[in-house]
Formats: structure tokens, C-alpha cells, sequence
């Protein structure tokens, strides 16, 4: 019996011991995969400080402000959430795209930045809708949001950049 | 075991399959979508579309400013949102028998492909080039926000290809706020 157990476990050893080894690393590799393949604009939320800033990848985003503002091209049952952004890149290159307006609570609803359909100039270099390339060390987004009438807030506005994946930052403004 | 029970058993045991066999999903039926089935003038909501087709017309001609083209067109008019973030109109095909036609992208006007705001719905038209001997009687209009729909929600309206009558010239509505 006792040799018979000790020839099995010559012959399989070392498979077992491969399968112990191959089967947590193929998972983890599937983890990381599904993570990078469904975040790609960003999984991990980096909330503010007791300052209203966020500290991200050598870049500080924020205090960040809101109001409602009502403009002509606006329809009706809709009402513009304008977010203004401060952004310091310490001297750094930075590449973003608009940041993007989630409801806080409910639904958790988003929105894209609204300037083409609100007629608005997105190329304003007062108000930057992405990170301008020659902005400078310091500059503020300007992005305005069409959201329906229903949607008060809070909300949060989350910017992204490629060197902060798959961290993000997210930012609270109550308009 | 007695002759009369043995054939008793293999005949439940034959039925038993086939019912099972029945009952059986198709292989892609654990991807298949989530229809939401409405008719015209109805509202539709899924997941993260809310749409409504609001009109159904043919004609030999379809315009869209200063574009036209000739054909055998049927053209969608449409109320639709998304419900809950950014989307696109990215799929809207007509089924008709086997046969599945996507919407033109000829007409720069038209809603298909354009982006769509949660809770904002914006109206227009889509539209359909047909078979110029197409003598079908019925067709699904299908709508939904990917482009692959597999395990999203579709919103699905029957058209009645017969009985809408068939125009000259048909322009696609306006690309616009649904309440201006």
C-alpha cells in the first residue's frame, strides 16, 4: 500500500505541483485582464481631500465648484451644470479628455461635456474643456453639462488621464 | 423485471427526452438580448435606451437638406434617449424575413450613430434603403445603444411595411432637442 502510494506521487508530483503553481497565476492573470479590459477610462475612484483636492500621479485636481446656469440653446425640461476645474500639473506633460458629470446618488446618471450641443466654443482657451497641450503648469476646465431637470445633484465629476489608470480623480461639487 | 414494465419505462424515458430536448434554450440563448417590445407611438425603456418610434413612412425619394436619393425607403421617426449614461444610436436594423438591413448612413441628418443624452431625448429620423422588389408585408424595427447587443436591452417594434403607403418624397426630420 505504502509503495504504491509513493509511486503515485512520483508520477504525479510534480504535475500537481505545476497545477498548484499554474492555476492562482492563470487566475490572477484573468483578474488583471477583465480589471485593464473593462477600465480602460479609469476603475478606481481617488476622492478629495479635507482641502477639496485630489493628489493623483503627480498632478493636483481641484477644489472644484458647480453652479446651474440656464443658456439659450438649452431645451426645455433640461437645465446646465458648468463645472469649473483647477487643475496644477507640477510642470508635468498632461493629456485629458473632458471630465465627466455622474450623479452622486439615484440612478448614479452621467454625462458627457455638452459645449457642441449648447453651441458653446470648446477650442476657448479661457475655458478649456480638456487638458489644453500648452496650458501651462496651472490652468482651470470649464465644462458645461445639458442634464434633464430631474438631475439636482450632488455630483461628482471624474477627470482621467493615462497616467493615473486605472486610478481617476473624483471630485464632489453640489451646484 | 417484467417485459410490460420495461417497454413502460423505455417509452417515459424517450418522451421524458424529447420534452427535455423542447424545452432546451437555444446554444445562444444565454446571450441573447433583452427585447422590449412596443408599438408605434409607445414609449420603450431598457436598460440604457428609452425610445419611441414615432412615425412610419415610405417613399421613392428620401431627402435630408440638400441630399436626396432615390429608392425604395422607409423612414423611422424617432424620440430617443439614453437612460442612464453617454450612448449611441449604434444599432438600428429593419428584419425583414431572413433578411436584416441596417439603417443608411448616406444622410449626414439622420439619428443613426449620433450620440444620445441620459434623460434628454432628442428626436429625427432614421432610414431604411429596401429592396426595390421587395413585396414583404411586415418587418422588426430593432433599436438599441451597442452595436453588439448580445445581453443588452433592444427595443423591437413591429412595422407594417403593407399598409404604409408609399409616397413620392419623404424628409428626414430634423435632428433636434425633442422639446425645444
Amino acid at each position: 500500500m505504502g509503495s504504491a502510494v509513493n509511486a503515485w506521487w512520483r508520477r504525479n508530483g510534480i504535475a500537481l505541483l505545476a497545477l498548484a503553481v499554474l492555476v492562482p497565476v492563470g487566475g490572477i492573470g484573468v483578474a488583471q485582464h477583465e480589471r485593464t479590459a473593462l477600465t480602460g477610462s479609469g476603475k478606481d475612484p481617488v476622492t478629495a481631500d479635507a482641502a477639496g483636492a485630489v493628489e493623483l500621479a503627480g498632478i493636483t485636481v481641484g477644489p472644484a465648484r458647480a453652479e446651474f446656469e440656464s443658456p439659450a440653446g438649452a431645451p426645455d425640461g433640461t437645465r446646465v451644470v458648468t463645472v469649473h476645474l483647477p487643475v496644477d500639473t507640477h510642470g508635468d506633460d498632461m493629456s485629458c479628455l473632458p471630465p465627466v458629470l455622474r450623479e452622486a446618488d439615484g440612478l448614479q446618471r452621467s454625462w458627457r461635456e455638452s459645449a457642441l450641443e449648447l453651441g458653446l466654443d470648446s477650442f476657448d482657451a479661457e475655458r478649456p474643456t480638456s487638458c489644453p497641450a500648452d496650458g501651462g503648469r496651472w490652468f482651470t476646465l470649464v465644462t458645461s453639462y445639458l442634464v434633464p431637470a430631474d438631475a439636482t445633484g450632488p455630483f461628482d465629476v471624474d477627470l482621467t488621464w493615462a497616467d493615473a489608470l486605472p486610478a481617476f480623480a473624483r471630485l464632489r461639487v453640489a451646484p | 423485471m417484467k417485459r410490460w414494465l420495461s417497454w413502460t419505462l423505455g417509452v417515459v424515458f424517450v418522451v421524458g427526452a424529447w420534452l427535455v430536448a423542447l424545452a432546451t434554450p437555444p446554444e445562444d440563448a444565454r446571450e441573447a438580448p433583452f427585447t422590449v417590445t412596443a408599438s408605434v407611438g409607445e414609449e420603450a425603456t431598457g436598460r440604457d435606451i428609452v425610445a419611441t418610434v414615432e412615425g412610419l413612412r415610405r417613399a421613392d425619394t428620401v431627402t435630408d437638406g440638400a441630399w436626396s436619393a432615390e429608392g425604395n425607403w422607409l423612414v423611422v421617426d424617432l424620440s430617443i434617449s439614453s437612460r442612464v449614461s453617454p450612448r449611441t444610436l449604434a444599432h438600428a436594423t429593419l428584419q425583414i424575413g431572413d433578411r436584416t438591413f441596417a439603417a443608411t448612413e448616406r444622410a449626414d441628418g439622420s439619428l443613426y450613430q449620433q450620440g444620445l443624452t441620459a434623460g434628454v431625448p432628442r428626436s429625427g429620423s432614421i432610414a431604411f434603403e429596401l429592396p426595390a422588389d421587395l413585396d414583404a408585408e411586415t418587418a422588426v424595427l430593432r433599436l438599441a445603444t451597442l452595436s453588439d447587443v448580445r445581453l443588452d436591452s433592444v427595443v423591437e417594434a413591429a412595422v407594417p411595411l403593407s399598409e404604409i403607403e408609399r409616397s413620392g418624397e419623404a424628409e428626414l426630420r430634423p435632428r433636434e432637442w425633442a422639446r425645444p
